[in-house]
């Protein structure tokens, strides 16, 4: 590790070459900066990650059950009573445009990323699942890549798990739902925040790269266009949220978005990955009952614990949150990427009583969760070795079987104070070594 | 019961050529517990292939392209349909019709207004629908133009004017608000120039249908082509093409019985 440290300087260089960048949003005003690397990894024993795998694969198992349940005619964790109906149909990711039509294979959620901590107990909690379109994978990737460069007796010396087989994992992903064509990543263009990912796995995936003007819509089959003519595709891996992705259903303002493409799909003509209306599952309001329905799904007891979350729609938890609000962190349910979110303690207190007035109008809004005090890791802050808070995102991909890619996206803030690690908020990334 | 003969044109002129036209159609009426499709056929002009598939709310879909220049889009839905009196639609309920969507979400005022109207909890939803239905009625102005296809219940309140498409969304926002599932519905109606909306309720494992806009249940006068939270679910026509155009849209509509045909009515559109 110390050989990397060395030459931190030099790869950070060569990941500001390769356009590692990230998009942030604040006051209204878009803002590409580089997302800092730091040299020091995160390291995750076999024995470690061997559980963590498990939990991972039960996890995501659990919510496409889950998908494809409310999607389909039954509905039946809400007939009985599991999940309450309005944290189902009240949630933004929703889509009554999805009812009634199985992906191909039946399968929703195809990657997905699931957002954890370990606390100062080594134990880990899962924080959030992202099952829509989650990004990042491409900077352990690029960043293991640069280090493998400037070091390569670190790796040869150590035992760590090669994660370059992303690109494979993606394809046989791409390839298993694939309904007959080329397998193609949709990208909004080369202004987006997330370009460079987006090219890295077509190539490592050995897809089409696409932008919205080359895919096209005829006789109910989606097909790519170029200058040597134009090919069925069979799977489409967009990189374009759901509201955006078809005029014809969703925002008609649209104009990143391929007309009749989600006709194509609903016919059975092109898998897309992932399936749209994921966003039901991965709402912070859902988040609370995963926990239940690996239970009702599998019928195993979940292997990775969710932060403890208290929900002030049951009025038990309502009471409970309102007494030591300045104790938890209250999240809007409808707010993502480190937006919506609030540190009681952080609150003066008229500010504290607005919150609670908040919570008292609209319950459902809202979910508190006791503050982890998780694990810092150590890294190099201007020449210094400091410890900061760090999350851990790994990636599951599913295809015949559902596997943990094992590599992950460790983010760290640079801010001693913060807790807020999501790259939208500033802060850096790790290489995460998983050892043999 | 009544054997309706519905034939339904809307004529689209666009003053430059348009290509790549990407066109979804929701103007196909399907078979269910109100009524039986005996005939039904879409037809588009320029002539290209028609693709048909159910929307996540079981209409009948046709979509297409249209990959050349042209300067006119001419769509037809025409057929035969057997309309029950029993104004009852069996289906399972997809609770989301029970929650509030973009246009149906009421307002401040909207809740102070329900309030005041007087539905009792443990109502019969039919009970509930007749009072809300009442309350809309004396409150909104039938106005043509008042409003345009993205005017929300909310906004349309406000103006205490609308048309059938307002009547319908303040109807169901304030049917919601009450806690019973109510959807929107679009079709034809015997005697009417345009396409019409009106809501349906759900009770009993059926919904049931009521048009805010004439203060009525819904007779076998009515043929349905689809149904949602609200009109943007239900536009019969969504598109999309290449080119700077404006564009300008005629519909024609007849719906009759089929009785009158053979009381010797010409079928003046063959």
């Amino acid at each position: 590790m110390d050989e990397l440290i060395k030459h931190a300087g030099q790869i950070n260089q060569q990941l500001s070459r390769y356009g590692v960048k990230f998009g942030i949003y604040k006051n209204g005003r878009f803002n590409e900066r580089l997302f800092p690397f730091d040299a020091i990894s995160r390291v995750v024993s076999a024995e470690e990650w061997r559980r963590l795998e498990k939990g991972l694969i039960q996890r995501v198992d659990a919510l496409n059950a889950f998908l494809e349940d409310i999607y389909g005619s039954k509905k039946s964790i809400i007939k009985d009573n599991v999940v309450p109906e309005e944290f189902v149909y009240l949630a933004s990711g929703y889509l009554p445009e999805c009812e009634g039509y199985p992906p191909p294979k039946g399968i929703y959620s195809h990657i997905s990323g699931i957002d954890l901590v370990q606390d100062k107990n080594g134990d880990w909690f899962v924080l959030e699942d992202n099952l829509r379109i989650p990004s990042g994978a491409s900077y352990p990737l690029i960043a293991r890549e640069m280090c493998r460069k400037c070091s390569p007796e670190t790796f040869r010396k150590k035992k760590i798990v090669d994660n370059r087989n992303y690109g494979a994992l993606l394809r046989e992903v791409m390839g298993f739902v694939n309904t007959g064509g080329a397998n193609v990543i949709l990208t909004p263009g080369r202004y987006n925040a997330a370009y460079f990912e987006h090219s890295l796995l077509a190539e490592m995936s050995q897809a089409i790269l696409a932008e919205v003007g080359d895919l096209v819509v005829e006789e109910n089959i989606l097909y790519y266009r170029s200058y040597d003519g134009k090919q069925r595709v069979g799977s489409v891996y967009r990189r374009i949220s759901d509201e955006f992705i078809d005029p014809l259903y969703f925002k008609r303002e649209s104009l990143i978005g391929v007309p009749n493409i989600m006709s194509v799909y609903r016919s059975g003509n092109v898998a897309m990955v992932n399936a749209p209306g994921n966003g039901v599952a991965d709402d912070k309001g859902i988040y609370y009952f995963v926990p239940k329905m690996i239970k009702y799904y599998l019928n195993e007891d979940p292997i990775l614990l969710n932060a403890p979350t208290y929900l002030p729609f049951y009025e038990g938890d309502r009471k409970f949150v309102l007494e030591n609000i300045e104790n938890l962190v209250i999240k809007d349910v409808a707010e993502a990427g480190g937006y919506g979110v609030v540190f009681g303690n952080s609150l003066p207190k008229e500010k504290l009583a607005e919150l609670k007035e908040k919570i008292l109008e609209n319950p459902r809004r809202f979910i508190a969760q006791e503050v982890i005090d998780f694990k810092g890791l150590p890294l190099m802050l201007d020449g210094k070795r400091v410890e900061r808070k760090a999350d851990f995102r790994a990636y599951v991909l599913t295809a015949g079987q559902t596997k943990v890619w094992p590599s992950g996206l460790t983010r760290f803030s640079t801010d001693p104070a913060s807790f807020i690690v999501n790259s939208s908020q500033g802060g850096g990334f790790k290489d995460t070594w998983v050892l043999c | 019961m009544k054997w309706l003969f519905f034939h339904y044109d809307t004529f689209l002129e666009f003053e430059q050529p348009v290509r790549e036209h990407q066109f979804v159609l929701r103007c196909e009426p399907t078979t269910n517990g109100r009524q039986r499709v005996v005939r039904a056929d879409v037809v588009i002009k320029p002539r290209v292939p028609i693709n048909i598939l159910k929307d996540g709310f079981g209409n009948m879909v046709q979509t297409g392209c249209i990959p050349f220049e042209h300067t006119s889009f001419h769509y037809s839905s025409e057929g035969e349909v057997f309309v029950f009196e029993n104004n009852r639609d069996e289906t399972l309920l997809n609770p989301v019709f029970r929650y509030p969507s973009s246009l149906t979400k009421a307002s401040p005022d909207m809740l102070g207004f329900f309030q005041g109207i007087g539905v009792k909890k443990g109502e019969k939803a039919c009970d509930a629908a007749e009072i809300v239905m009442d309350a809309v009625g004396k409150h909104f102005e039938y106005i043509p133009g008042s409003t345009d296809t993205s005017t929300t219940a909310a906004q349309a309140f406000d103006k205490k004017a609308g048309v059938c498409q307002d009547y319908t969304h303040a109807f169901i926002s304030f049917m919601r608000l009450a806690g019973y599932p109510a959807r929107y519905a679009n079709g034809l109606l015997v005697g009417e120039g345009a396409s019409h909306a009106w809501a349906e309720i759900y009770e009993d494992g059926c919904w049931i249908g009521f048009d805010p806009t004439r203060n009525s249940q819904v007779s076998d006068d009515y043929l349905r082509f689809c149904v949602g939270r609200d009109f943007d679910d239900c536009s019969i026509e969504r598109g999309v093409f290449f080119g700077d155009s404006g564009q300008r849209q005629t519909v024609q509509i007849k719906v009759y019985e089929a009785s009158q045909v053979k009381q010797g009515q010409s079928r003046s559109w063959s």
